[in-house]
């Protein structure tokens, strides 16, 4: 364990659910200041590892430290103020309406029995902005499309202004034009200083934007380094049995082309 | 560019349930109070609103004028006045424990009754009945609601233990051992209202709810359960409506959701346990109340319970007032909300389906 260290250290994890092993034997360190990237195949473990991260699971063994302290014994009320999470699923049972929703964001921030300042309104109007989610502003949560849904839940993740951030294939249900957006607002938040660490399954998005990838399979870390590095086409043909090539474009950019036939 | 932040947020400012809110709890407050007055004038004997008030006035200290008959303070102090406050306080506590049921439990069906605390309280008040039929010398004014309450209680204990190896609390666990606990002790009853006999009648007039014969003591053991309770729950309002997003997003916005969930459904069971104690099984209030007031508030928890809580008081004085003074016979209070919450849920559930799909 190192002194002043921020970021996740996790020791030997192992996880199931019941009698079905999920993750076995993860260890990683994970500093902050950079934009992580969590990809492997469908049940690999990338979103119990995000439920790990964010202290929603308990591993049965080993443990997890973040910023050098053990995750379980933080409070709960402290974690959020330090880190938030995008969850692949959300329920809406009750018609909120989009400006309601993003402001729950601001609770870890606004006192018991407070009303929200001037200042949680600035960073919800904001966030609206930003996302470009203005005109749904006061339109049903229930109302929405689905790349709507998740925009303005990352809306509300952001307003939660926290060191971390965890999103789970938050990028599944938006088109490109979004889903880029959305990548490029999280290397603004790096560059500001914060850490995010997303499970994706777009692997283009992972080489376009995340400085470090780790690569579950079978619930076992197969793989780790920086993106470029990791991300080839004899990972993707050992992972996911499809055949790919690395293409640089002219701009220096890489990406991969799949195969389809 | 600040202009248009400042467009921005006026276009986007938030929905502030608070200022709309604010002037229905005014407003709802007012029609309480007048339909109170109202309906205590009602009956055999009619009795003006200022007197009404003279005579309550009287009873703190003030001066009954003469002209008052002087069977009045009788009526209303010791007969109406209790039944009218007992229904009020029943309709606000079982329509708040509605809206903590169904934000909670993550499921706009619930209601008060949904982790089998009517059961349980009928099952109770079946067992003190059945006591009371072989002979066993009790005072049924005291050992039915004390049974009830025992019964409800020991089903919530018995609900919480069934679904504790969810270290959450699930709302689908929670439910799930609401029905099962529900039916073993459905069977129970049939079983007592084998046993009555002849007798049965006592059984399914309590399990059908009333407010005849209602005291001070009555009003008394509502007060000192609803009340509070009430108060106690609006302070979770915020934790409430971010529950209703699933326990991954209340988690991570620093809401321990096991604790909070334990905690508000104990508050809200111990009203209803009360209110069911006290006046037997009303259905409908819980379940239409909260959803009538979403429809025209919005979901927020902070505008929603006391919103509830005065039209649940409304609506089930409105439903006593009816049975008690218009119609010929005096019909059980649980019979005609289900009467008329059933109809009138089928209208709000159509209405908000149609709304969904325009």
């Amino acid at each position: 364990m190192m002194k002043d260290f921020r970021g996740w250290e996790l020791e030997n994890i192992d996880f199931s659910y019941g009698t079905f092993p999920c993750l076995a034997e993860i260890s990683l360190t994970l500093g902050s200041g950079c934009f992580y990237g969590l990809i492997g195949p469908n049940g690999s473990g990338k979103s119990t590892l995000i439920d790990l991260l964010s202290g929603y699971l308990k591993p049965e063994t080993g443990t997890i430290r973040l910023n050098g302290t053990i995750l379980q014994s933080i409070k709960r009320t402290e974690l959020a103020t330090l880190l938030t999470v995008v969850p692949q699923r959300f329920a809406f049972n009750f018609d909120f309406n989009v400006y309601d929703t993003i402001m729950m964001g601001r609770y870890p921030h606004i006192p018991r029995l407070s009303s929200p300042s001037q200042e949680d309104h600035r960073r919800v109007s904001e966030s609206l902005t930003h996302l470009d989610i203005e005109h749904l502003a006061q339109r049903s949560i229930r109302k929405l499309s689905g790349g709507e849904t998740q925009r303005v839940m990352i809306a509300r993740a952001l307003v939660q202004d926290t060191e971390f951030i965890l999103l789970d294939e938050v990028t599944a249900n938006l088109d490109i034009n979004h889903a880029i957006a959305i990548m490029r607002t999280m290397r603004a938040l790096v560059r500001s200083g914060k850490t995010v660490i997303a499970a994706l399954h777009d692997l283009n998005m992972a080489l376009g934007f995340c400085d470090h990838v780790m690569v579950l399979n079978g619930g076992r870390l197969h793989l780790q380094g920086g993106a470029s590095e990791v991300i080839n086409g004899e990972l993707v043909t050992d992972i996911y049995q499809v055949s790919s090539e690395l293409i640089k474009s002219n701009d220096g950019n890489v990406h991969l082309s799949f195969k389809y036939q | 560019m600040n202009q248009s932040t400042s467009q921005t947020s006026d276009k986007s400012s938030p929905s502030s349930p608070v200022g709309p809110g604010l002037v229905s709890v005014l407003i709802l407050t007012g029609v309480l109070v007048l339909a109170m007055v109202f309906s205590a004038g009602l009956g055999y004997i009619k009795i003006s609103p200022g007197e009404i008030l003279q005579i309550i006035a009287a009873n703190f200290g003030g001066h009954l004028p003469d002209s008052i008959d002087t069977s009045y303070p009788f009526v209303i102090m010791e007969v109406r006045l209790p039944r009218i406050i007992t229904a009020v306080l029943v309709g606000g506590g079982l329509a708040v424990a509605g809206c903590i049921f169904q934000s909670l439990l993550q499921n706009p069906l619930a209601d008060p009754y949904t982790l089998g605390i009517s059961s349980g309280a009928a099952f109770g008040a079946s067992i003190a009945i059945l006591l009371l039929i072989v002979g066993i010398a009790l005072p049924s004014t005291i050992i039915i609601p004390v049974f009830a309450f025992a019964g409800a209680l020991l089903t919530l204990l018995a609900v919480f233990s069934l679904a504790a190896p969810s270290t959450r609390l699930s709302s689908n666990s929670l439910i799930l051992s609401g029905i099962i606990i529900s039916a073993i002790l459905s069977a129970g009853i049939s079983l007592i209202k084998f046993l009555a006999d002849e007798q049965v009648n006592a059984i399914i007039f309590w399990l059908m709810g009333s407010f005849i014969g209602k005291d001070w003591t009555d009003v008394l053991l509502l007060a000192a359960l609803v009340v509070p309770s009430t108060f106690v729950l609006m302070l979770f309002a915020r934790e409430m409506d971010i529950m209703t997003f699933g326990d991954r997003t209340s988690e991570a916005l620093g809401i321990d959701t096991g604790k909070v969930r334990r905690f508000v459904l104990i508050v809200a069971s111990l009203s209803t346990s009360g209110c069911v104690a006290v006046s037997g099984i009303i259905g409908f209030v819980g379940l239409i109340v909260p959803h009538f007031v979403r429809m025209i508030l919005g979901p927020s928890n902070a505008m929603l319970i006391p919103c509830s809580f005065l039209c649940g008081c409304i609506l089930l004085l409105g439903a006593d007032t009816v049975t008690r003074v218009m119609l010929p016979t005096e019909i059980p209070i649980g019979v005609l909300t289900a009467l008329i919450g059933g109809p009138l849920f089928c209208y709000i559930f159509r209405k908000t389906q149609l709304q969904r799909w325009r």
